[in-house]
């Protein structure tokens, strides 16, 4: 018992990547300990696919029975990334599989696609006066929306609590808004001088 | 940035201010996986509670196992001592010659009473080993870790006249210098970093301590009404032998067996590196700061480099433990500084100390 608390004691220093390597050497603990980081953010990822507490958990157990496989075959550098893309995947394939939703193939995505947004806490000078420039070419909902959440730094709950938009207006402005201000940036070349 | 579970959780019950709500919200719109995880949560509220269940009652299953271990090391100290050591003669006897010439004998180590009175404090406060272990071999590579210990047969009696005084010690390895001083040589014991007296010109001989030994019956045939017939001797035994001991004790987590075996080695060797620094740790995971953080200053003392950024290490532990987070700070400065091995997690935290 002691030995198991001491090694979990050493897997828990590891990194994730580590981790994956020691999985590839059929170290079972090693998947343990993935688990134990993961099992919150995967479990939450399958209540939103199934919508259902035991779907959700059937959904993660095989994830996790799977990985070793799965982990075995991928070229993994970013394990949170990766692990959500096959969530995702598995969630959408069980659902498809069973025509619950009319989930279509093309919504499994295999590229990493969460890092792809605007960093405007490294943005200098400059790029902070083309971005709100650009702020002022959109819609007016988005504008709001994206003025409130990124310069003022509200909450959603404060801004719902304007009582202009409801929390699903609000997302939708930021996310609508966001794309429209990746567009609009990309017709200025001056904002990619450094 | 990362989040913990906990952190998440505290969003979602809407624990944490507005700004806080914002970070994470922004986060999120940044990270899909996150997104997802608080949009599934949100959604199907049953399921926090589910797991959050599920991760209390891994959190109250690990406390008990911790319980459960210092309840175990407490039980088997204490069977130890009532029982005279019948059954286990094997394994507190390790001196073969003396095992031969007393076939009948049954003995036990007596153990300090201050000693004995130490509570170990629980274990997941206890010295990670592990790390110690991973530490140890970062710093002093070149010795492969070892399963067990091969090292007791090679124990040499050095017969000289007494002289403690390490600073004047000859080392027959070769001598590198560096900002701790003259190299030490080393060996391993139960993968623990060790320094090799035997390869130092020390005047001592032997250790020389106290057991209580059970004579005249074989200790298969030992009852109750035998006790009366325990005499304590006074034992000699190689210095390499005796610590070879102390280190298995250490390692499988008698702190109690081991120290005392430490402090019976500063008593006649009181600059000895080894038994200052383990004694120091078996202090610590007694709760015993102060006591930890005399060893460890004792080892930083000693004009031979080993255990030093460990030592430095635990006496900054120590000092948190004792409240003095200002001495804790300046010592975790000089770690960071120093870019070893302990830099990094000296970084942490000093951060969390702010």
């Amino acid at each position: 018992m002691l030995l198991s608390l001491l090694g979990r004691q050493r897997l828990k220093n590891k990194t994730d990547l580590e981790l994956v390597e020691l999985m590839r050497n059929r170290d079972n603990r090693a998947l343990g300990e993935l688990f134990r980081r993961y099992e919150f953010k995967i479990y939450g990822v399958c209540l939103k696919y199934f919508k259902n507490v035991e779907q959700a958990k059937d959904a993660q157990m095989n994830l996790f029975e799977a990985l070793p496989k799965k982990v075995a075959n991928a070229k993994i550098e970013n394990f949170g990334g990766w692990i959500y893309q096959v969530t995702r995947n598995e969630c959408l394939m069980v659902l498809r599989k069973k025509n619950i939703n009319k989930v279509s193939t093309t919504e499994i995505q295999l590229e990493d696609d969460s890092q792809e947004s605007l960093q405007m806490a490294e943005l200098n000078e400059k790029q902070l006066s083309i971005l709100e420039s650009s702020i002022e070419e959109l819609k007016p909902d988005q504008k709001k929306c994206i003025s409130l959440f990124y310069l003022e730094r509200r909450s959603y709950k404060e801004i719902e609590a304007l009582g202009i938009y409801t929390l699903n207006e609000i997302k939708s402005h930021i996310q609508n808004g966001k794309r429209k201000l990746k567009l609009i940036i990309e017709q200025k070349p001056d904002f990619f001088e450094v | 940035m990362k989040f913990s579970d906990k952190h998440i959780i505290d969003y979602l019950e809407g624990n944490l201010s507005s700004k806080e709500e914002n970070v994470i919200e922004r986060a999120a719109q940044d990270d899909l996986f996150l997104s997802d995880t608080i949009e599934g949560y949100r959604e199907n509220p049953e399921g926090l509670a589910l797991i959050k269940k599920s991760i209390k009652r891994k959190q109250n299953l690990l406390k008990f196992t911790a319980s459960l271990i210092s309840i175990g090391l407490i039980l088997i100290s204490v069977y130890y001592f009532n029982q005279g050591g019948q059954d286990s003669e094997e394994e507190l006897f390790i001196d073969s010659k003396l095992k031969n010439q007393t076939n009948d004998t049954t003995e036990r180590e007596k153990i300090d009473d201050r000693i004995l009175a130490f509570k170990p404090i629980a274990v997941e406060e206890q010295v990670d080993l592990e790390e110690v272990k991973v530490a140890q071999h970062d710093l002093n590579p070149g010795i492969e870790l070892t399963k067990d210990n091969d090292l007791n047969k090679d124990s040499i009696l050095i017969t000289e006249s007494v002289d403690h005084q390490l600073n004047d010690l000859e080392i027959e390895t070769e001598e590198h210098l560096s900002a701790w001083g003259e190299g030490a040589p080393y060996t391993y014991m139960y993968d623990l970093f060790v320094v090799d007296y035997r390869k130092i010109k020390r005047i001592n001989k032997s250790i020389y301590y106290k057991r209580m030994e059970l004579t005249g019956i074989s200790a298969a045939h030992e009852n109750e009404d035998n006790q009366q017939e325990l005499v304590e001797v006074e034992v000699e035994i190689s210095y390499w032998e005796y610590l070879e001991k102390a280190m298995e004790q250490f390692d499988r987590g008698d702190f109690t067996s081991a120290l005392n075996r430490y402090e019976i080695i500063l008593s006649q060797y009181s600059e000895d590196l080894n038994a200052l620094f383990y004694g120091g740790l078996c202090f610590y995971n007694f709760g015993e700061f102060e006591k930890a953080k005399e060893r460890f200053t004792g080892v930083m003392e000693i004009n031979l480099n080993a255990f030093k950024e460990e030592a430095l290490w635990f006496i900054t532990k120590c000092e948190i433990e004792l409240g003095h987070i200002e001495n804790a700070r300046d010592i975790l400065d000089q770690i960071i500084v120093s870019g070893g091995f302990y830099s990094e997690q000296a970084i942490k935290l000093k951060k969390s100390l702010n």
